[in-house]
């Protein structure tokens, strides 16, 4: 959600890994600590040994099994667990081929003793005869049954293995959520007669589709070698099925939640039923989520990444307890507390799987799965980029800052490298202004939807198109809300309760005191724009946000004619009508998707939702004048019959392509900022358009607490203060005369030209900036304007303010 | 230093007021006529000057900035100080200064959109300010010798010229960087010493309206 804090700088995430735990362990805590770095190092550069010495023990089992010559054993997964055993899987093969299902493990003690063989070995094992059908044959045969729609993901691969005939596939079931009984599964049923030998020669098909209309599917053949019959298929994901459970969230009571049910009966908050395509990130770390996905954070102790972990391994599917979640923070050391999986491997935040901890997992869950289903329901959206591709929330996040991890985080992220979201516990009660956990539904809600956004129309995070960006998810968040207060039923969106503004306050259940934003009043929070103005750029998105949020507002709801009642605008004040949640959320959603590029404007926004409304309702219909109306209350264009606006810019000093518009970050910062020197006489510009009385009032404000500034004249002449050091920012508002409610924020830049410090500034002092540039540390302070060092930065800051102070006329 | 300029300044203003009163007072009472064009008389002396370029029109004076042969510089600005009457032209790139191509003014390693420090304006009192440097140390000091900036001075009938009235010009500071600036390696002490602008003296001839 990046709400309300201001952002000071931008840095880059730290890296993260991934990893996913079969069950995660809920009990086990901190009672195994893992083995000191040296011991296992040693243990583990005795790999080589140890699984020779576990080949050699199988090898001398043969004769018990009854496995001739032609057995041999291939390792394929080793590791030194935490008791500093080494683990040592094999393949059974049979004449150089895998006997399928044919497995052994061998458990190596430290001293090359073998402690343990788990063996899943197969007695017996001959073939008779030699494959007669190719691998080719028996791809298509496999491709055959499986019928793709589109096109395959990979090439499938083919393997020749030794099959215990015992294996051939039959009759499959599979449970049905909505007869809550194991019914018979056509699609993956086998009808092939067992082969008579107990071994035959067949080979293992995998194939891997993941398309728009296939979804993702690893299914995976045995086709009989000799006659080409398939003996087994099955779903090589790992099979969860469907299940419905409980939780207790702390936002919205007890809750139904889309879960997954394990073959050992345990449970994952992963709602099969929302996502078909798996998650790119987590599949790039070699494993497969398909559903809308909970994790919460972690630590790897032996690396210090931060990676994330599913809430699985759960013996019943009641989750939560619907409290909120006790910051697990160590005032006397500034440190979070945390929990540690068994082998001390992990850590996470203490009480992450508690109960208590469980319920930010419960809101989350159930407010994504409720705007997943907003999504799909009411506009036919399949997901946040339309194709089903499967997305996740991490609660319990942990921080990294310069001052070390912190779980203490008044905010929530959609993250595009993840294609999915993080949410922040929140610093209440540790603070008691703090946020309860951001997770809410508005903000759930906020948060998938800025992944609609940029799977639509991509609006770029800074300027306007991130004021629009901000604003749609602020009003989408809202829109799920309605639908789930609704029930989450239906195609269309519920509306508010008539007059119940707090239904339009963003966050309003997280903030103990207030809320994050004012929808129906932005400016009540001191800081977003109840309108557009010129200079709106210098604005934070989230409060620049306001214009459409306030649009939005005006648009579903309507606006008062009330000067008294929040819900006026002097922009429109006689009013209007709104067109209810439903028609608002279809116009912009129409807008949103098909007529806003990455740099959109809000007049392209206007723009655009007029449109949509035509195209919905039709030219000149209720909805198109109501969009109008609601634009021209935010001061974006005008409404039918109204006049055209009375406009108050600031030029733009350094366009596009411009040395500081290049360099700036973001591009357009300083676009119109004035730069002028200290203690001159400057004529400011500003300019008013559409009416013939161009007066201005002026009004100065600068961040410098009690430095004086003075005040600028009717004509726009201004001496500027003599203030001795190298730059600051003066805040400029320009309000028209002849229509107070339009006016123009800008930026003033004063600079101390005087750079040879002889008490006059003039083109020679340029000279010292000239003598000083590239080096780090200038001679003369007072030859950097722009900062410690002297660039071309300098050099565009003395010229522009020079020629700005002293015009040929 | 301001109250320098100060006086500088009314010096400037009450000497071409006083020429206006002494060109009246001798002539036979008929008002003067109206100037129609700008005449410019180089000074003498092999020193800095600003002498007329050849470019320049009747109602157009341009002016070259000229330095001692052989000195070598790394850029030049000067204060000119000119009576009310008189107006400053501006060139293609919007500034009262031109750049004639002897002052390397981008880095060695040229991007064409790097901005160069080449400035100018014209303060209170009709001062002209403007400034040529290089700011690379890289490249090397140029020799003073051929023109290395130009200013302009426009006739304007709105000003009020007469014909005959001298427009006494005074260049009133000038510095330029020398060729020995120090070296980034030298330590700080020795750099701050050696990276002072050296004042010059910039002769100028004489200006009469025609």
């Amino acid at each position: 959600m990046r709400h309300t804090l201001p952002r000071p700088h931008l840095g880059p995430l730290p890296s993260l890994v991934f990893a996913l735990a079969s069950g995660a362990s809920f009990s086990a805590l901190a009672t195994t600590p893992q083995l000191p770095p040296v011991p296992l190092a040693a243990i583990k550069s005795q790999e080589p040994a140890a699984i020779a010495q576990a080949k050699a023990s199988l090898l001398q089992l043969s004769p018990q099994l009854r496995l001739g010559s032609d057995t041999d054993f291939l390792p394929h997964d080793t590791f030194v667990n935490a008791q500093g055993r080494t683990v040592v899987h094999f393949h059974q093969l049979y004449q150089g081929r895998r006997v399928w299902a044919g497995e052994a493990i061998a458990h190596v003690e430290a001293d090359g003793g073998i402690q343990t063989v788990t063996s899943g070995i197969k007695s017996g094992v001959s073939v008779q005869g030699a494959p007669r059908l190719s691998a080719d044959d028996a791809t298509k045969a496999a491709l055959r049954n499986l019928a793709p729609k589109g096109a395959m993901a990979a090439a499938p691969k083919v393997e020749l293995v030794a099959f215990p005939s015992s294996f051939t596939g039959g009759i499959a079931t599979r449970f049905d959520p909505n007869k809550k009984a194991e019914v018979f599964d056509k699609t993956m049923s086998t009808w092939a007669k067992a082969p008579s030998d107990p071994y035959v020669w067949a080979y293992e098909v995998r194939t891997l589709l993941s398309n728009k209309q296939d979804g993702h599917q690893e299914m995976s053949y045995i086709v009989d070698a000799g006659t080409g019959a398939i003996l087994r298929k099955w779903n090589a994901i790992q099979g969860d099925t469907p299940a419905t459970g409980t939780g207790q969230s702390y936002y919205r009571g007890t809750v139904n939640l889309s879960t997954a049910q394990a073959p050992g009966g345990t449970y994952t908050l992963d709602a099969l039923d929302r996502g078909t395509l798996p998650n790119p990130y987590v599949a790039a770390q070699g494993v497969t989520q398909l559903g809308l996905t909970i994790y919460y954070g972690y630590i790897d102790m032996n690396t210090g990444n931060i990676g994330f972990l599913p809430y699985s391994g759960h013996a019943t599917n009641t989750w939560g307890d619907g409290t909120v979640f006790p910051s697990p923070w160590d005032f006397s050391m500034g440190v979070p507390i945390l929990d540690y999986s068994a082998d001390g491997s992990k850590a996470w935040l203490q009480g992450a799987l508690t109960p208590s901890g469980e319920t930010a997992a419960v809101d989350a869950h159930f407010g994504l799965s409720t705007t997943w289903d907003f999504y799909k329901n009411v506009f036919g959206r399949n997901g946040v980029d339309g194709l089903g591709t499967s997305t996740f929330g991490i609660v319990h996040t942990i921080v990294f800052s310069p001052f070390g991890a912190a779980p203490l985080q008044d905010n929530a992220q959609w993250s595009p490298w993840y294609f999915g979201m993080q949410f922040g516990d929140g610093t209440y009660p540790t603070l008691s202004f703090g946020m309860k956990a951001v997770t809410e539904m508005d903000i759930t809600g906020h948060e998938l939807s800025h992944g609609v956004t940029e799977y639509s129309a991509a609006l770029i995070y800074a300027g306007e198109s991130g004021a629009l960006n901000e604003g749609n998810s602020d009003f989408f968040g809202k829109m799920v809300q309605a639908y789930a207060d609704g029930g989450s039923l239906g195609t269309s969106v519920p509306d508010f309760p008539a007059g119940d503004l707090t239904k339009w306050e963003v966050g309003r259940n997280s903030v103990p005191s207030g809320a994050l934003r004012y929808m129906y009043k932005p400016s009540l929070d001191g800081l977003s724009a109840d309108g557009w103005y010129d200079g709106m750029e210098m604005l934070d998105v989230h409060f620049s946000s306001g214009v459409l949020n306030r649009c939005m507002f005006f648009l579903s709801e309507g606006a008062s004619s009330d000067p008294s009642n929040l819900t006026y605008s002097a922009y429109l004040p006689s009013g209007m009508t709104g067109l209810g949640n439903d028609t608002a959320a279809r116009i912009w959603y129409k807008t949103l998707t098909e007529h806003l590029t990455p740099n959109a404007t809000f007049d392209d926004a206007r723009a655009g939702a007029i449109q949509s409304a035509d195209e919905l309702y039709g030219v000149g219909s209720p909805q198109e004048t109501a969009v109008m109306d609601a634009w021209a209350a935010v001061n974006v264009g005008s409404a039918p019959g109204q006049p055209a606006r009375v406009r108050v810019t600031f030029p733009v000093i350094n366009a596009a392509g411009s040395f500081l518009d290049a360099h700036a970050v973001p591009s357009g910062i300083l676009d119109k900022v004035q730069i002028f020197p200290t203690g001159a006489t400057v004529q400011v510009q500003c300019s008013v358009t559409n009416t013939t009385n161009t007066g201005v009032d002026w009004s100065l404000a600068t961040p410098r607490e009690g430095n004086q500034v003075g005040n600028i004249n009717p004509d726009g002449t201004w001496t500027t203060p003599s203030w001795s050091f190298y730059g600051d920012l003066v805040a400029i508002t320009a309000t028209s005369q002849a229509d107070p409610a339009e006016f123009a924020k800008g930026r003033m830049l004063l600079m101390e030209l005087d750079a040879d410090t002889d008490n006059e500034t003039d083109a020679i002092d340029l000279g010292s900036v000239a003598m000083a540039w590239g080096l780090p540390q200038a001679p003369h302070p007072a030859a950097a304007i722009a900062g410690n060092s002297v660039s071309d930065w300098d050099l565009v800051f003395f010229d522009q303010a020079f020629g700005n102070a002293f015009p040929v006329k | 230093m301001r109250f320098r300029t100060l006086s500088l300044l009314l010096a400037g203003l009450v000497l071409p007021l006083a020429l206006a009163c002494s060109g009246s007072s001798s002539s036979s009472g008929a008002a003067p006529a109206p100037a129609k064009s700008l005449s410019y008389s180089d000074p003498s002396g092999t020193g800095w000057r600003l002498v007329k370029d050849a470019s320049s029109t009747g109602t157009r004076i341009v002016l070259d900035l000229v330095g001692p042969s052989g000195t070598k510089t790394r850029g030049v600005g000067f204060n000119l100080q000119a009576p009310p009457k008189v107006k400053f032209g501006v060139f293609a790139n919007g500034l009262p200064i031109n750049d004639t191509g002897v002052y390397k003014l981008l880095s060695a390693a040229a991007d064409p959109t790097e901005p160069v420090a080449l400035t100018g304006g014209v303060k209170t009192g009709n001062l002209l300010s403007v400034g040529i440097y290089q700011k690379d140390r890289v490249q090397p000091a140029q020799d003073s010798g051929s023109p290395l900036c130009q200013i302009a001075i426009v006739l304007d009938s709105a000003q009020g010229i007469s014909a005959g009235d001298a427009l006494q010009l005074q260049v009133v500071k000038a510095k330029a960087i020398p060729e020995d600036i120090g070296a980034v390696s030298d330590d700080l002490w020795t750099l701050d010493k050696k990276m002072r602008m050296a004042d010059i003296t910039i002769a100028t001839g004489s200006l009469t309206a025609n």
